[in-house]
């Protein structure tokens, strides 16, 4: 069971458009009061499988490059659960400032949970490499495929994570990822460039300084 | 054989598997695989005779994913593929007594308020399966986990069909489903709605099921069901550990629960069916007796009436300015934030009271229930005297609700307990009739005993009935609370009914109403008062409550009431501030907000209030916020602390005269198919604070709606936010819709969401690219002051 003690305040403030900045005491307080509602209630699930390199999940030029050299192919499907949509919806009625606030410490805390992921699939694998972690909508990786994604993961029944016709993943704080598993260094993942720079949307607002 | 009929077996064994069977044969799923039906008819027909040989008394039709969503993009139609499966199954019995059961799975889309289907919807979809053929003898709902879906999917069945039907929702670990429903909610509101057995399938095995069944059988009347997994998968592989043996094993020891029907589903075989039925020979159902406990349940809370509750009164317009006014505008939010503070107050149940001359009530009930089932868990009561209101409210609401109210007049009783039978509520029964409020105590009682026998008539439960006794102002009629007290305390003394009490009307027309309230309330709940209706956010009434039960010794080790009172501090409004009302907007003081501002009215202008200290104060946080100096959290909290301010002078207008403060009317609304709705709110709250009236029609709205109010409400600006790439073109077709539009040739649009770009929002024809909130406020001024 993977569980989340703490979230990542830098992040946070990054979501909220101060990368790299000290917050103001307002929102230092909405952040305490956010970890602490979003980690009583939030219940992070998720699901994983091995997919072949051809497989119809995958889309578009960007991921072969990420999985070039991979042998194996892992497909991750999470979420926080449908409470923390309840909680944003409920701030956003009573306190606009902590609804924003929350919304962007949710979204840090599915990121982290992404990652405690990894962490734990790095021991299934053991002597393996991963890629960095890849998503529908990253690059030229079509947003259609989180129909195939969610359907081959059977995230419906496994984790409450259904896809609406918009494909918008709902609850609305999931993800779903790729990562490329191989004998052979990734070197990419060595180097210090940021996601955000190899990311071909430059109008992001979420984008990091470089 | 009838299902009726094979309810006089020890136990009724279900199927296992299917999709298990049809990979061991070699079978791609692909994307729906009840298209099997039609493709690989033998097959199918071979898996349902392995069960039928196996010992299986009902079998499953493959129709789980057999619904208009699920099928689309197949080739295929629902009727055909329910029927070929029907066909299946027929040829699989032959010769055999086994009954057929028509599947249902979920839609694969969330319903509203987390998704963007509606419960109409979910019906017709539900509808168009159960009436798609009629060759089957039971019903199975199963793998829910969305208890408004499955109630929504039994309604489907009971208004379209007579044959019984069979619910089970899925459990995780933590014993809820993953919409959060715990089994005592599953079975409260099924049970009521007359499901014919009730229970689990799925996500877990045998091993990890066992609370969850308990919980089912130690409150479930009906017949209880148990259809787990082979134990549980692993991941990559999808293969299950459990073993047939030790699955049957396992199996006959939880049917001494009370399990009646038993079976298995993912990862289980005819194999395991054979040994399950095996395991069970030797055993006798027990039948599950234990004593009723009324309770009421949205999806995700079940408060159960074993101890006196507090219902919250605060969602009614009676008397309320304010709330009539947020009625007539559609002011949803409004409404919410009653419901949200009184359930932080500590009410237990909530009234929801929406009738006005001025609006559809029935339209109004629907949408308030749906928004306030959105934000706050606590039960409801629908509380109306018109019966097409409360059956409207009662179909889209999730759980189990209390219908207020019934009452002796004959109309009144034909009218309202058969829809309170139906939907399986509780019921509130007024002891008044067509010669209005007895005086004596004998004739409220005559009056209750008549509605008591007459509910029960309809099938209701004497414990579902709540009697009003009704309060009378003391000020006008003293003898009238003794009366009404006597009359509770005799109702309870006589029949086997909860009561309930509105009790504010008690000191209408006396100073210091609090004091009369909270005594009058003491002493109804120590005649015997369950559900006292009242506003929680007064101390000194759920203070009451809350110290009864601890006298009472229902609330243990007064935990309950430590937990609310040990940091509590009794706010009140201070008469000194170290702020000016300005300085508090910069800080984002709410509640100082509030109180500079009710005592600046004593002698300011309401509009000096606003240009003078609101609006500078304001802009000076927004001119921050541009040098980055103040964070979107920090701005927002200055906007909802003005926002305080601008609360109470619109309450003093209000009051005093029609003057309004409004700069002009915007309309802002999330397109169609997108859900996220945050960055549109935030527009809202800064352009509400600098005085413009917000129409907020919300998220995944459609073209038409944006249109229609537009003309009605005479509004020249409107504001489009998307999320999503995918719902870019929702936006598109919105703004286009309001250029076509006759009569909205001065209409302007700006645009907003994070994968907008000013070049994007050119090409789709808005007037006004907004890449933050602060820019729609520029924007607002610009067009509103030419």
């Amino acid at each position: 069971m993977i569980t989340l003690s703490s979230l990542d305040r830098a992040e946070a403030l990054r979501y909220m458009g101060g990368y790299g900045v000290n917050p103001d005491n307002i929102t230092q307080v909405l952040m305490d009061r956010a970890e602490e509602e979003i980690l009583k209630i939030c219940r992070p699930v998720y699901t994983f499988t091995e997919i072949p390199k051809d497989s119809p999940a995958l889309g578009g030029e960007d991921i072969k490059k990420v999985i070039e050299k991979s042998e194996k192919v892992v497909l991750i499907a999470a979420t926080l659960g449908i409470y923390v949509d309840k909680l944003i919806r409920k701030a956003q009625i009573t306190d606009m400032a902590q609804a924003v606030v929350i919304d962007a410490m949710a979204s840090v805390a599915i990121e982290q949970f992404m990652d405690k992921i990894e962490l734990e699939l790095s021991k299934r694998y053991s002597g393996y490499y991963f890629t960095n972690r890849f998503s529908p909508g990253y690059g030229d990786y079509p947003l259609e495929k989180q129909r195939e994604i969610v359907r081959l993961l059977n995230t419906e029944k496994k984790l409450g994570l259904n896809l609406t016709e918009s494909l918008m993943l709902n609850p609305t704080k999931s993800v779903t990822a790729v990562i490329g598993v191989g004998k052979e260094e990734v070197e990419e993942k060595r180097s210090c460039t940021s996601k955000c720079s190899r990311c071909g949307n430059k109008n992001c607002p979420y984008r990091r300084a470089e | 054989m009838d299902f009726k009929t094979l309810l006089n077996k020890e136990f009724i064994i279900y199927d296992g598997g299917m999709g298990t069977m049809l990979q061991k044969r070699g079978l791609k799923m692909g994307d729906n695989p009840n298209v099997l039906n039609i493709t690989h008819p033998q097959t199918i027909v071979d898996v349902h005779r392995e069960y039928v040989e196996a010992g299986s008394d009902i079998i499953c039709a493959n129709t789980f994913s057999a619904n208009r969503h699920k099928l689309e993009g197949t080739g295929y139609g629902v009727k055909e593929i329910v029927s070929s499966a029907i066909d299946c199954c027929k040829k699989a019995v032959e010769g055999t007594d086994t009954l057929i059961a028509l599947d249902m799975g979920p839609i694969g889309q969330l319903l509203e308020p987390n998704g963007t289907l509606t419960v109409e919807e979910a019906y017709d979809i539900f509808k168009e399966v159960v009436t798609a053929d009629d060759r089957y003898d039971v019903i199975a709902i199963e793998t829910m986990t969305d208890l408004l879906e499955m109630k929504t999917a039994l309604l489907a069945c009971k208004e379209n069909s007579n044959k019984p039907v069979l619910c089970t929702m899925s459990f995780e670990e933590n014993g809820r489903t993953f919409q959060g429903v715990s089994p005592s909610a599953m079975v409260l509101t099924l049970e009521g709605l007359g499901a014919d057995a009730i229970g689990l399938n799925c996500s877990l095995g045998p091993d990890e099921i066992e609370p969850m069944l308990r919980e089912i059988c130690e409150r479930c009347n009906v017949p209880v069901i148990a259809k787990p997994n082979a134990g549980l998968p692993d991941p990559v592989t999808n293969t299950y550990t459990m073993g047939a043996e030790e699955f049957a094993k396992k199996m006959a020891e939880l049917s001494l629960l009370g399990v009646k029907i038993l079976g298995g589903c993912c990862g289980t075989t005819p194999e395991f069916i054979e040994k399950l039925k095996d395991e069970l020979k030797d055993k006798t159902y027990k039948k599950n007796v234990h004593p009723y406990v009324t309770g009421v349940c949205s999806g995700t809370a079940v408060v159960n009436v074993d101890q006196p509750r507090i219902i919250g009164e605060r969602i009614n317009p009676t008397g309320k300015k304010l709330f009539k006014q947020a009625l007539v505008n559609n002011d949803m939010d409004y409404i919410l934030s009653q419901a949200i503070s009184q359930a932080e107050d500590g009410a237990e149940i909530l009234d929801i009271n929406v009738g006005h001359p001025e609006i559809d009530e029935k339209e109004m009930m629907v949408k308030v229930v749906k928004a306030v089932q959105g934000v706050v868990d606590l039960p409801l009561q629908l509380d109306s005297t018109k019966p097409e209101v409360l059956e409207a409210g009662l179909r889209v609401y999730n759980g189990r609700a209390i219908v207020n109210s019934v009452n002796g007049e004959e109309k009144s009783l034909n009218e309202i307990l058969p829809i309170v039978a139906k939907y399986g509520a509780s019921v509130v029964g007024l002891t008044l009739d067509e010669d209005g409020i007895p005086e004596t105590t004998e004739k409220r009682l005559e009056i209750a005993e008549r509605i008591i026998n007459r509910a029960k008539s309809f099938g209701i439960r004497e414990e579902d009935i709540y009697i009003d006794c009704l309060t009378l102002t003391v000020s006008a009629q003293q003898s009238g609370a003794v009366q009404t007290l006597q009359a509770l305390e005799k109702v309870k003394e006589k029949y086997n009914v909860k009561t309930v009490l509105g009790v504010s009307n008690i000191s209408f027309g006396l100073p210091q109403r609090p004091l009369v309230n909270q005594t009058f309330l003491t002493m109804a709940l120590e005649r015997g008062l369950d559900l006292p209706i009242i506003n929680p956010g007064v101390f000194g009434m759920a203070g009451a409550v809350r110290s009864f039960r601890v006298l009472k010794g229902y609330d243990e080790e007064s935990r309950d009431y430590i937990a609310k009172y040990s940091d509590f501090v009794v706010e009140t409004v201070s008469q000194s501030h170290e702020n000016t009302l300005g300085e508090a907007v910069m800080k984002g003081l709410k509640k100082e907000c509030h109180d500079i501002t009710l005592k600046m009215l004593e002698n300011t202008d309401p509009m000096e209030i606003i240009d003078g200290e609101l609006i500078p104060a304001l802009d000076r946080v927004g001119s921050l916020f541009e040098q980055g100096k103040v964070f979107l959290p920090g701005l927002l909290s200055s906007a909802t602390a003005a926002q305080q301010a601008f609360e109470i002078i619109k309450e003093k207008l209000a009051e005093s005269s029609s003057e309004s403060v409004s700069k002009g009317k915007i309309i802002l609304a999330t397109v169609k198919g997108d859900i996220h709705d945050i960055g549109k709110n935030i527009v809202k709250v800064l352009l509400e604070n600098y005085g413009y009236d917000v129409i907020d029609l919300g998220k995944d709205v459609e073209p038409s709606l944006v249109v229609e109010t537009a003309k009605r409400e005479n509004v020249t600006l409107v504001g489009l936010s998307a999320l999503m790439t995918t719902t870019l073109k929702s936006m598109e077709d919105t703004i286009a819709l309001i250029h076509q539009t006759p009569g909205l040739e001065n209409t302007q649009i700006f645009v907003g969401g994070a994968v907008l770009t000013e070049e994007y929002a050119m090409k789709i024809k808005a007037d006004y690219y907004c890449k933050t909130a602060a820019i729609s406020v520029e924007t607002a001024r610009k067009v509103f002051e030419n």
